[in-house]
């Protein structure tokens, strides 16, 4: 009889084991749900009911996030943190698609990019057409010669035109981009020479 | 004035120095010195001037956007016939009376000839045009024989000009206002705003300068 009341004991608990690693198990199917979303808190056993509670709250607010940004960003299947993504950056073609430009066509522009006399002229240009006397007067460290000879390479390179009417110089939509571009490009070289600097460990 | 009703005088002129028919902000029209001219008559009112010779025409087909300048200059040499409409006192007192090594300096043995010339081009001017176009003291309206044995047609009126070839049309009124047409794209410019139409791309730019 105890053996049978043993027995039955055994099963009892063997039963509550089996509920108890059923509910881990669930508890674990909604964790990996979470963690699809991209959402995971990690909470004890005892709070389970507070974990569901706030699972459900942050599934609201997620959906909330997606619904109001739907087309410009998607949240990241990242595991253990909210990751926004633009969209535009992750449609992009990968960089072996991306059209070869005529390298010989870039060298141009970057030789009629590369002086400083050229970048000073671009730079005058920028607030509006001048005449050459404005340049002159503008920019007396270089010569009138030297000018008119930078002033050709310019429009050499299409960055430059000039009014045949009434002689003026006038930067083009290419100048300005090129202008600006080589700009941007020194900004962002020197911001990353400040950060490399910054993390660089010192010297004993 | 009725394009029909177009008639060439007869006295053959020449151009005794170098002349600038047309100038404003964008546009320039010279002729050389020795260019032969007739008179072009309405009813038998001088209205114009046909010319065969030398010059230049420079056109600065630019437009100037927040962005940049869109376009480039258009030189051509003047060297096939062209007609201008509308009166030009400058003109009138650069001219003299051609003589025969006037002709032949443009490779014409008579007066006969270079009449001859002077028709046969105010007729393929005239050919399959109809219509009449009214010309005031302001307005002069230039046609420029191409070696398509087309016309590229030139009306200018203070500061509004318009300008239209086999390559390009370009309209422009005080600079603040600019419409270019030239190889697929179209350019439409208004006090700085901006609207560019380029194979399949458009860019609107709404920024006044």
């Amino acid at each position: 009889m105890s053996e049978e009341n043993n027995l039955k004991e055994e099963m009892k608990r063997l039963k509550e084991e089996m509920n108890a690693l059923k509910q881990q198990l669930q508890n674990m199917t909604n964790q990996r749900t979470q963690k699809r979303r991209g959402i995971y808190i990690d909470v004890d056993d005892r709070l389970a009911g507070v974990s569901d509670y706030i699972n459900e709250v942050m599934k609201g607010v997620t959906e909330g996030i997606e619904g109001e940004i739907e087309k410009s960003i998607f949240i990241h299947p990242h595991a253990g943190q909210v990751k926004i993504i633009h969209r535009d950056r992750a449609d992009r073609e990968p960089p072996e698609h991306i059209e070869k430009p005529d390298l010989n066509k870039v060298a141009n522009i970057m030789s009629a990019l590369g002086q400083e006399h050229r970048l000073k002229i671009l730079q005058e240009l920028m607030t509006g057409g001048k005449y050459i006397s404005d340049l002159q007067n503008a920019l007396p460290e270089i010569t009138t010669s030297t000018l008119s000879s930078h002033l050709d390479v310019l429009q050499e390179a299409g960055l430059v035109v000039q009014e045949r009417v009434r002689g003026r110089y006038l930067i083009t939509i290419p100048g300005r981009m090129a202008y600006k571009m080589s700009n941007m490009i020194v900004k962002q070289r020197d911001r990353h020479a400040d950060t490399d600097a910054e993390t660089e460990p010192s010297q004993p | 004035m009725l394009l029909q009703h177009m008639q060439l005088g007869t006295q053959t002129q020449k151009l005794t120095k170098d002349t600038t028919l047309l100038q404003n902000e964008k546009c320039i029209i010279k002729t050389a010195a020795g260019t032969l001219t007739l008179p072009i008559l309405v009813e038998d009112n001088p209205s114009g001037h046909l010319f065969i010779g030398k010059g230049e025409f420079t056109l600065d087909a630019i437009i100037e956007t927040t962005r940049g300048a869109i376009g480039k200059p258009t030189t051509r040499d003047l060297n096939r016939p062209f007609l201008m409409f509308g009166e030009d006192t400058t003109l009138n007192q650069n001219l003299a009376l051609a003589t025969t090594q006037d002709l032949a300096n443009y490779g014409y043995k008579s007066t006969e000839e270079f009449l001859k010339k002077a028709h046969e081009t105010l007729d393929q001017f005239a050919h399959r045009r109809h219509g009449q176009f009214d010309i005031n003291e302001d307005t002069h309206i230039f046609a420029f024989a191409t070696e398509y044995n087309k016309w590229d047609i030139l009306i200018a009126k203070r500061d509004k000009m318009v300008y239209a070839s086999k390559e390009k049309v370009y309209i422009t009124k005080n600079n603040d206002h600019s419409v270019s047409l030239e190889s697929g794209s179209i350019l439409v410019s208004r006090k700085g705003k901006t609207i560019v139409i380029d194979k399949g791309n458009i860019l609107v730019d709404r920024d006044a300068p």
